[in-house]
């Protein structure tokens, strides 16, 4: 029988490296540039990008060391991760989700698969913080988050 | 004097004017009032209302004492709440309602203050007959059902006679509650605990309390069986010993009593039954109590002790007057306006009806299970500390049932917590979905609801007054920082303190005013619907009080016998009270003792049954 | 015989059925009703699992949409009296995105990459099961070297979605050690994958009658390199989770399909060879294909199943990619001609298979024969009389998705 924590640290999963991107993005700043809480909703992705966010999470990315966690619930977060184009009936949910976050918080769009209608259009654009038109890998992801953060490249 | 004579001059005022049930009522609380003042005024002096001698041995005695009047005071502010309550609650009721009130308050009056048999037997009959019929005359309990009332009260009745026959026998007197024998003492104390509806004596409860309009119930969960406890500590005052087995047995019964109340009030799904196995309950543990009191009062190194349990049966019973006729005031408030009887459609009173009937939901629930600084609390707390103490006692047998009462009554107290989460949760707070409610007039209700959520707070940070009043101010002293008569001690060398005044002081400087400071300048929270998965919830998907407590029928499968029942797409639960077992056994052999009697008793015509209500009437004075 | 779908042709049924030597065609001599999952497939659109239930006390614990736990969009309506689970039914429509009728009118050319997007992990899988009966309609031949590469493609992709199906699992048992590590891997075999083809998930690679990758031989030894770091990496931690009480006690026992329940649903896949059913479509690609199976039909065993495939998977490709030579340019004839064609394959979840019917080049008809719908029904049917706390062990042992349930 292993002792695992020791193992586990032993093995030193967390990559250390820079995560930098062009892409366009309203930083939230302020109390969130050390503390930012995600909750991703699926509004219709074909899964890959929920694949994605799960890979996110995994010892590699290590995004607790950025202040970075996802929350089961609207109400913990300050940003809001619209993944995939809107259903036409997951608008309803998207309207309350969007209702249930509390105030000053962000929405980042990611709409990485473009075949299929999108009814996105009732988002308030000043709550929008950036928007990606493609699968973004974990690496780009982070990237935007931090910079969602203000935190400068990592 | 004066007080009492309008008191009862009130009530019969209040009989003859049933034509208006409104005035019915009006007569009726100013009756309470004055039951009240009578109360208050004999805290200072003793009142003898009549002494009259018939014959040497046939006494007529009536007379209210300094004890007494403490049981008399509460009593009567439950009746001044009910009546107030009714004035609005009532307007739609059969309209002699209000005459039955009035008798049904007058006759506890007289049982108050009577000390002879033939007086006391007289209001004992007149209060269990009017209040059968008060159960009738809404004609929403079917007969059959409230029979169990009847039964259970006849029965309690001629334990009584039995009781008052063997004292006239030895004693050759009508005077009761002097030079008490030991088989009076046990056949009244068995008298006066069927009247408490203690295990396996409350069985009828479920059927009438769920149907019956809640200020009768009220009647009969909170005054009467005061009653039942009032006459068990009179027999304890004047005795200066009690028979052991028979103080165990109370103690024991008392415990077991409480806690299967507790475990049927886990169960309930009704939001009336609740509250009805909350009396068994309560009424339990005051019964533990007095026992417990009864079993010291033979050891006189442990006067302290009996004296101290005494004390908390008094602030029990206050405890639980007050908090349970303002549960089943507030409830029957709310239902009036939802007219509906489950937990389940009863939701969200707070929202739906009113801030003031929820909060008496909420206060009356909270006391009961035991939150500081409430009425239930300091009661709860001066009971374990009694028991704690049960290692004083000197005989095995003694320490091992009260040690055993002992954890029966901490398991009730955390199931109450358990079962009363359901009141507050779903029936004061929860979510009313946008019921529709009927409006009705509530001015009195309120104004009744208000009255009893302060008694209730009251009596709790009051504590040491009540126990000051009853005349055993040695109880309380100062230490620690807390000034002197607000200290509770449970023993003597001390044992342990409570002072809920301080406590309630402490707790507003600490909680409440930097509470309401906050709830009065933060403006900027928002305010959504709960988060339930992005859709809004819809009625079918709210979670059930019954799933609620789903979990320990499960797990208490054999004590409830739960058994799950799947037809087709229909399915549900159903838990049982095994004890109303005994009630069918009983009612079983009595069916089958004599088909012609219960041919006659039993054929559902009314007026033999008001014909035998009169026979066993004027028995009872003959073999008085 | 296995029903695996009901295609709506001209006002008349048309059963997409499974034979006993595991070839998936259309059989007109059958009809669905016939079936006990009929009724499953032909509402797969609405609700899949029991009915409502009613009684006191009775509620729909509804889970859904938007959820932390599920993560995907969909409804699961649990009907309890509290803690114990009376009747499941799952709504998927709200991931409904209608690719079927987006690509109804498209040369089959270009809807390679609609039918990758139905469900994103198991793209490969449909990218090839369509792929497949578009060329058996044109009759393009295909050859060996693409067959086998893209068995590696299905390999590959089974290895990422069955560590993270176990992963899921260690998370949902709070087995954070575990679950991290897998996570770990988890990650690494989709980089393997990106290494290898150039995509996470494998997409925009094959095509109709050829995959458009080019290897070098650093990507096959950069490709074999990480499938041994995987491979001795996910043992360790195998024969670790397996000593485990806590972990084993909320996987035994849970969510039990019996093999006849397995028939009668239609599973098919790990699940359904975890009921003590030896079916897989591979054995009849591949010669001495040995199927791993077992009998308890619990989540655990489900898991076991799934983590053999892992193993097994791994061996298949270091077997295969060494002789692989894709230099060679082909030059194909890509001509789309009409008629009708059933092709399956196993995707990781069980068996994928694409009804497509062609006129004038275009798609006129196409029906997706998916695992999650009979994996959906397997889940509903198999919580009933379960406690809430089983729902996580249940749901993640099936290892299906809202996105391929609802197209």
């Amino acid at each position: 029988m292993k002792f695992w924590p020791f193992h586990g640290l032993k093995q030193n999963l967390t990559e250390k490296k820079r995560y930098d991107t062009d892409i366009d993005i309203k930083p939230l700043g302020g109390v969130f540039s050390k503390s930012l809480h995600i909750f991703v909703i699926d509004t219709g992705n074909s899964n890959a990008l929920n694949f994605t966010f799960k890979a996110l999470q995994s010892p590699q990315y290590n995004t607790h060391r950025f202040g970075i966690f996802f929350t089961a619930v609207p109400r913990h977060a300050d940003l809001l991760i619209i993944a995939g184009p809107v259903n036409r009936k997951m608008v309803e949910p998207l309207k309350e989700t969007i209702n249930q976050m509390p105030n000053q918080f962000g929405i980042l769009i990611i709409n990485g698969c473009k075949e299929y209608d999108d009814y996105s259009d009732f988002i308030d654009k000043k709550h929008i913080v950036g928007k990606i038109d493609f699968l973004p890998t974990p690496d780009e992801i982070l990237a935007v988050l931090l910079k969602v953060a203000n935190r400068g490249a990592k | 004097m004066t007080f009492f004579i309008i008191a009862v001059a009130l009530f019969i005022l209040g009989i003859v004017a049933s034509f208006s049930n409104r005035w019915g009522y009006i007569l009726a609380f100013f009756g309470s009032l004055a039951s009240f003042a009578t109360a208050c005024a004999t805290f200072s002096q003793k009142l003898v209302i009549y002494n009259i001698h018939l014959t040497d041995s046939i006494v007529l005695n009536a007379f209210l004492d300094k004890s007494s009047a403490v049981f008399l005071a509460v009593a009567s502010l439950s009746w001044a709440a009910i009546s107030l309550f009714s004035i609005d609650h009532g307007a739609t009721h059969e309209k002699s309602t209000s005459a039955f009130f009035n008798i049904v308050f007058l006759s506890m009056l007289i049982v108050f203050v009577a000390n002879d048999s033939i007086t006391f037997l007289a209001g004992w009959e007149l209060m269990t007959i009017f209040s059968f019929l008060l159960i009738l005359i809404e004609r929403r309990v079917p007969f059959g059902k409230a029979y169990g009332f009847l039964a259970y009260g006849e029965l309690s009745a001629l334990s009584l006679m039995a009781g008052f026959a063997y004292t006239y026998f030895t004693n050759h007197t009508t005077i009761i509650f002097q030079n008490n024998t030991a088989v009076f003492t046990v056949f009244a104390s068995l008298g006066f605990l069927i009247k408490m509806d203690v295990t396996p004596f409350h069985t009828w409860m479920k059927d009438v309390y769920s149907k019956d309009p809640s200020n009768t119930c009220a009647i009969l969960s909170a005054p009467m069986t005061l009653l039942g406890a009032y006459g068990i500590s009179k027999i304890i005052l004047s005795s200066s010993a009690f028979p052991q087995w028979w103080a165990i047995t109370l103690t024991t019964l008392g415990a077991v009593s409480a806690f299967w109340g507790a475990l049927q009030a886990v169960a309930a799904s009704g939001v009336k039954t609740l509250p009805a196995y909350s009396t068994v309950e309560n009424n339990g543990m005051i019964l533990s109590i007095l026992g417990l009191s009864a079993l010291t009062l033979n050891y006189s190194s442990l006067n302290y002790l009996s004296h101290f349990a005494f004390v908390t049966a008094i602030i029990l019973i206050a405890a639980h007057t007050f908090s349970k006729t303002l549960m089943f005031l507030s409830i029957g408030h709310a239902k009036k306006a939802y007219k509906a009887d489950t937990i389940d459609d009863i939701r969200g009173i707070w929202k739906g009806v009113g801030k003031t009937p929820a909060l008496g939901v909420l206060i009356s629930s909270l006391s009961f299970s035991a939150f500081p600084p409430l009425a239930g609390y300091v009661g709860e707390w001066m009971l374990l500390e009694s028991v704690f103490q049960s290692y004083k006692l000197v005989n095995d047998a003694e320490k091992f049932f009260t040690t055993v009462s002992g954890l029966l009554i901490a398991l009730a107290i955390g199931l109450t917590g358990f079962s009363m989460v359901k009141l507050i949760g779903y029936t004061a707070l929860g979510y009313d979905h946008d019921k529709k409610t009927v409006k009705t007039p509530s001015f009195f209700m309120k104004f009744s609801e208000i009255f009893l959520i302060i008694l209730v707070i009251l009596t709790g940070i009051g504590a040491p007054f009540i126990i000051k009043l009853s005349g055993y101010s040695y109880m309380l002293s100062g230490a620690l920082s807390v000034s002197k008569p607000f200290l509770i001690l449970s023993g003597k060398p001390v044992f342990g303190v409570l002072a809920p005044t301080y406590f309630a002081i402490v707790a507003l400087i600490l909680f409440i005013v930097p509470f309401l400071i906050y709830l009065a300048t933060n403006k900027r929270v928002k305010k959504v619907t709960s988060w339930n998965g992005g859709l809004e919830l819809k009625e079918k998907e709210y979670f059930t009080a019954d799933a609620y407590s789903y979990i320990l029928k499960y797990i208490l499968k054999k004590v409830y016998n739960t058994k799950e029942i799947k037809k087709n797409q229909v399915c549900s639960v159903v838990a049982e009270d095994r004890m109303e077992f005994f009630y069918s056994f009983f009612r079983n052999a009595f069916i089958s003792m004599g088909n012609v009697t219960s041919r006659y008793l039993m054929n559902g015509k009314i007026y033999i049954y008001i014909f035998y209500i009169l026979v066993i009437f004027i028995l009872t004075f003959f073999i008085a | 015989m296995k029903l695996l779908g009901v295609v709506q042709n001209n006002n008349s049924e048309l059963c997409i059925v499974q034979d006993k030597s595991m070839n998936v065609k259309i059989d007109a001599s059958c009809k669905g009703s016939d079936f006990p999952n009929y009724k499953t497939l032909i509402n797969r659109d609405s609700l899949i699992g029991g009915e409502a239930v009613e009684g006191d006390g009775v509620f729909n614990f509804r889970y859904g949409p938007v959820t932390g736990g599920v993560g995907e969009a969909g409804i699961y309506n649990i009907y309890t009296y509290g803690e114990k689970i009376l009747s499941v039914n799952i709504d998927t429509t709200y991931k409904k995105r209608n690719i079927e009728k987006l690509m109804i009118g498209k040369n089959p050319l270009e809807s390679v990459a609609l039918a990758e997007s139905i469900c994103g992990n198991f793209a490969i899988s449909h990218s090839i099961a369509f792929s497949k009966a578009v060329e058996s309609i044109s009759n393009i031949k295909i050859d060996d070297e693409t067959r086998i590469l893209r068995g590696i493609l299905l390999e590959l992709e089974r290895i990422y979605n069955h560590i993270y199906v176990i992963a899921q699992l260690a998370n949902g048992a709070a087995q954070k050690v575990l679950s991290s590590h897998l996570y770990y891997l988890f990650e690494e075999s989709l980089r393997a994958n990106e290494s290898f083809t150039g995509d996470r998930f494998l997409t925009n690679i094959n095509q109709i009658g050829k995959l458009d990758i080019s290897l070098s031989y650093e990507k096959k030894k950069d490709l074999l390199l990480r499938l041994q770091n995987i491979k001795s990496r996910f043992e360790d931690l195998y024969s670790g989770s397996l000593q485990s009480g806590n972990f084993l006690d909320r996987l035994h026992n849970t969510g039990i399909i019996t093999a006849q329940k397995a028939v009668e649903i239609g599973l098919s896949g790990p699940s359904c060879r975890a009921s003590g059913i030896a079916e897989d479509l591979r054995t009849n690609d591949y010669e001495n294909f040995e199927v791993i199976s077992k009998k308890e039909g619990d989540s655990l065993s489900r898991m076991e199943v799934r983590a053999y495939e892992i193993l097994d998977s791994i061996k298949f490709i270091e077997k295969n990619v060494e002789n692989l030579d894709t230099s060679k340019e082909k030059a194909q004839r890509l001509d789309i001609s009409d008629g009708s064609c059933v092709e399956a394959v196993e995707s990781p979840s069980g068996t994928m298979a694409y009804y497509v019917e062609i006129e004038n080049s275009k798609i006129k008809n196409i029906y997706v024969v998916t695992p999650s719908v009979t994996g959906f029904k397997a889940i509903a049917d198999s919580l009933v009389n379960q406690i809430f706390t089983d729902f996580v062990f249940t749901v993640e042992s099936f290892g299906v998705n809202f996105a391929d349930a609802a197209r």
